[in-house]
């Protein structure tokens, strides 16, 4: 029997990376007795995988997690079965069987992932976010600096395409706590929609230190705060 | 009270590598309000995170403190050197793993004293927390008391002007005590001085302001300090109510006292990422270079049904994949077999794999490795801590040739294909040809391989041999012999590497001699140390168990510094067994005279059987009844050469 649940990745559980997460929840599968289907071989592994990986440092509100059992579940009770031994930060929100014979896996059928993107902004710097925005995305081109993982040296991408929407929301007026990140007073935040998957991935940050560049805002490692929202599959195509 | 530096802590988490190290969160952290508590003491491990969360005695120590409804554990550690770089720029404080919270606010910290080399964080952790580091220094109150335990504190004077107290042997019984102590201290809030009177008492408990050391004065010779004192003569005791020498906390039956079954289990990957049961505490093997050998003792050991039980529960609590089992030589258990076929079978149907260090080779512990491990054959381990027979039964290490031999034609057979071989160099009695037979054992195995495959298929098999530097060890027997000299160290290594470089698929692995110096000073050190250590903190050591960071020139310096002869330490030489030694006011419960006895016996090669056999007279049975003493009562010629 196959399943996915949605789960939320909050607070200073963003910084376990996408292995310990994977840990953690094989754990929590095994303390709540569920009867997990196992590879078969040397060495069995439980059938168990996340759709997509969420990058060590961001928030996730609707992460997705397929995984395989022997015995048939509840669906419905499969999130309060496993919320009462998972730590405060990620929380199960819910499960759903999938169709029985379904060949693909979630990862490979994703399309796209929603994001709220927050970026600091020192103090005094005067900038108009929804112009820049505008000007940003009228280019016919978009070359992002990227860290290659092969070569591990900072190449160039083309972007463009894969920025399925952008916008700027809001200006925070007041200091403001984001599922447990606090996030100063005067930052800009906006609205995306990536493209994600094994295809065709999008990092919000490539996009962020981008944006950051056009724009002459000063960008590092602390500046941003990236919370995905959710993922957009396309349905499924093979069946067994 | 300060507010929690959760948010300046949580600003620096994006910019350090594995924040996870800092933020705490695990399953099992214990969550309560620290205001409704009477003693807030902070468990401190010397060292970074990963290795202080592999550490049995940490889940231990935490569960017996916190099942206290009066007391709430928190755990510290070393912060790595971003981390601390980060702390120190931003004035943030050593902190609370659970709660955030300034070292400075805990009642109590206690440091566990693993290793020597993990002496220099300890002051680093005090200086981030800080807190003065002598006592002396903290006498207008306002600071934690300071405590320190683990095997190291057997011999707690290189840092005693740093400690308030210390808690020897088996923790279940003094930390509890001490801190109901606290708590009636602290309700009546008399002087600091009377908390630590009224602990003196408390089994396990030494207070070294109690005790005063005495040295030689106008000394001569090579070890002289700069200001002209010499050996350690002894001590007097300056309050009147201090016992005059410390007895080890002992715990006679481990059944009786409770282990944690809720353990915290890390977030991020740690050292030891497993569940683990300690089977038994102890030894009676005899090992004369061997310090856990000595100060655990007598053998222990948990009945097989509370093992299972134990066994169950934390996998139930936990949702470990791995399950280990902790021991100094887990194949003596007295029901050794029973109890692995039980565990087997319960881990199989449980999905879990089991790991089985320290297991001697005999045939049962191949079906047992043989049917855990399967196809995935991990590398064999063998420790026959010296080259030739002649020194094994000088320090007492019982394995033979032959049973190598045998071990390994049978591991060779079922399909091995790498085994790591354990030595040590520098110990007392050794000459070349020991050293030579470091590599003969090496050739032998090869040529088992070579007898069982061919010469072709040599590239198939590895060998490690992993040769450590000697280190004298108090409360052992060779705690009156010399280290050798650094030099001496890299001449051996040298003669080792050129007698290995003409065998292939064998490799040669051995550690630093100047971080061995460090260790030997500061294992048999007396109170003049802690110069040397406050000195080693002003040239920045700190880390020193890590091989690349350990700086040699940073440890001279501070030597030479202190204005300290710490070469009086680790060339410490006493044929006559006479002299006063620096931890002679700790009593491990062997006595000096077993220990001198057999120090006797090394150097004229004879052995001293397990004395599962018959008792040895080591003095342990005075303080409590040895459990498995004489179990194997004659049964010699069965057991005999095949309990190496």
């Amino acid at each position: 029997m196959k399943y996915c649940l949605t789960f939320e990745k909050t607070g200073t559980l963003r910084y376990i990376s996408h292995l310990d997460t994977m840990r953690l929840f094989q754990r929590t599968f095994r303390r709540a007795k569920f009867a997990l289907r196992y590879s078969e071989g040397f060495n069995p592994h439980p059938k168990m995988s996340f759709a997509q990986p969420l990058s060590l440092g961001y928030t996730g509100l609707a992460e997705v997690l397929e995984f395989e059992t022997t015995e048939p579940l509840v669906a419905f009770d499969v999130p309060d079965r496993l919320n009462r031994f998972l730590p405060p930060g990620i929380r199960v929100t819910g499960c759903r069987e999938l169709p029985p014979g379904q060949k693909e896996s979630l990862s490979a059928l994703t399309e796209s992932a929603s994001y709220d993107l927050y970026l600091e902004i020192p103090d005094g710097l005067v900038i108009d976010p929804e112009r820049i925005v505008s000007s940003f995305l009228a280019q016919e081109s978009i070359a992002a600096e990227k860290r290659i993982k092969k070569t591990k040296q900072i190449g160039e991408v083309e972007i463009r395409p894969l920025i399925l929407a952008f916008s700027f929301t809001e200006r925070l007026g007041t200091d403001r706590d984001v599922t447990g990140i606090p996030v100063p007073a005067g930052s800009l935040r906006f609205s995306a929609s990536l493209a994600t998957g094994p295809v065709n991935n999008l990092n919000p940050e490539v996009l962020l230190r981008a944006f950051a560049k056009y724009a002459g805002i000063p960008y590092d490692k602390t500046s941003s705060h990236i919370v995905r929202e959710t993922l957009v599959f396309r349905p499924a195509t093979k069946f067994a | 009270m300060t507010a929690p530096l959760t948010r300046k802590i949580q600003k620096l988490l994006p910019l350090v590598e594995k924040p996870g190290r800092y933020m705490g969160g695990e399953l099992h952290m214990c969550r309560k309000d620290p205001a409704t508590v009477a003693t807030r003491f902070g468990f401190a491990f010397p060292d970074t995170y990963e290795i202080g969360m592999s550490y049995l005695g940490l889940q231990i120590i935490y569960h017996l403190l916190n099942r206290e409804p009066d007391v709430y554990c928190e755990r510290l550690f070393a912060p790595n050197a971003d981390m601390e770089t980060l702390m120190r720029s931003e004035r943030i404080p050593l902190f609370t793993i659970e709660t955030n919270t300034d070292a400075k606010e805990m009642d109590i910290i206690g440091f566990t004293l693993q290793y020597e080399l993990s002496y220099t964080n300890i002051l680093n952790m005090l200086d981030l927390a800080g807190i003065p580091f002598r006592t002396k220094d903290r006498a207008d109150g306002g600071y934690p008391f300071l405590c320190a335990g683990g095997p190291c504190a057997f011999n707690p004077e290189p840092l005693a002007p740093f400690f308030d107290f210390f808690m020897i042997g088996d923790g279940e019984g003094t930390l509890e005590a001490t801190c109901r102590a606290h708590k009636a201290w602290k309700e009546s809030g008399a002087p600091r001085e009377a908390f630590l009177r009224s602990i003196a008492r408390i089994p396990g408990v030494y207070v070294p302001e109690f005790y005063e050391p005495l040295y030689e004065t106008n000394a001569e010779g090579p070890y002289v300090d700069r200001d002209g004192k010499g050996d350690y003569a002894g001590y007097r005791k300056v309050w009147e109510g201090a016992p005059d020498r410390v007895l080890r906390n002992i715990c006679p039956d481990l059944n009786d006292v409770d282990y944690p079954t809720e353990m915290i289990t890390p977030l991020i990957e740690v050292v030891h990422d497993r569940a683990v049961l300690e089977v038994f505490r102890g030894c009676s093997r005899g090992c004369r270079f061997c310090q856990a050998g000595m100060i655990y003792r007598p053998v222990r050991e948990r009945t097989k049904d509370n093992l299972m039980d134990l066994a169950r529960r934390q996998l139930e609590s936990s949702g470990q994949e791995e399950l280990s089992l902790m021991s100094l030589s887990t194949s003596d258990y007295s029901a050794f077999e029973p109890f692995a076929t039980s565990l087997m079978d319960f881990c199989e149907s449980e999905n879990v794999a089991l790991s089985l260090p320290s297991l001697r080779l005999d045939s049962f512990s191949f079906d047992v490795m043989n049917r855990i491990q399967g196809y995935k054959k991990t590398g064999l381990t063998v420790a026959p801590e010296a080259g030739t027979q002649r020194l094994r039964d000088v320090i007492n290490k019982n394995i033979t040739d032959k049973n190598i031999r045998e071990a390994l034609t049978k591991a060779i057979d079922l399909g091995w294909t790498s085994v790591k071989l354990y030595f040590m160099d520098g110990l007392p009695t050794e000459t070349e040809d020991d050293l030579r037979g470091i590599a003969e054992v090496a050739r032998s195995i090869m040529e088992i391989w070579f007898a069982h495959y061919g010469q072709r298929k040599c590239g198939k098999f590895s060998i490690t041999a992993s040769v450590s530097n000697f280190v004298p060890k108090p409360f052992t027997p060779f705690q009156w012999v010399p280290q050798d000299t650094p030099e001496e160290f890299i001449r051996k290594h040298d003669l080792l590497r050129g007698e290995f470089r003409r065998l292939k698929g064998v490799f040669l692995q051995y550690h630093g001699s100047e971080a061995s110096h460090m260790e030997a000073v500061l294992a048999r050190g007396d109170r003049r140390c802690a110069d040397i250590l406050e000195a080693c903190f002003l040239e920045g050591c700190k880390m020193d168990a890590w091989r690349e960071t350990f700086d040699a020139e940073r440890w001279n310096r501070a030597i030479e510094r202190s204005g300290i002869a710490a070469d009086r330490y680790c060339y410490f030489s006493d044929p006559t067994c006479e002299k006063p030694l620096p931890w002679d006011v700790i009593d491990a419960g062997v006595s000096k005279e077993f220990l001198a006895r057999e120090y006797r016996k090394s150097l004229r090669g004879e052995v001293t059987p397990d004395c599962r056999f018959a008792c040895r007279g080591c003095g342990m049975n005075e303080h409590v009844t040895c459990p498995t003493c004489g179990i194997w009562k004659g049964k010699e010629a069965e057991l005999g050469e095949n309990l190496y």
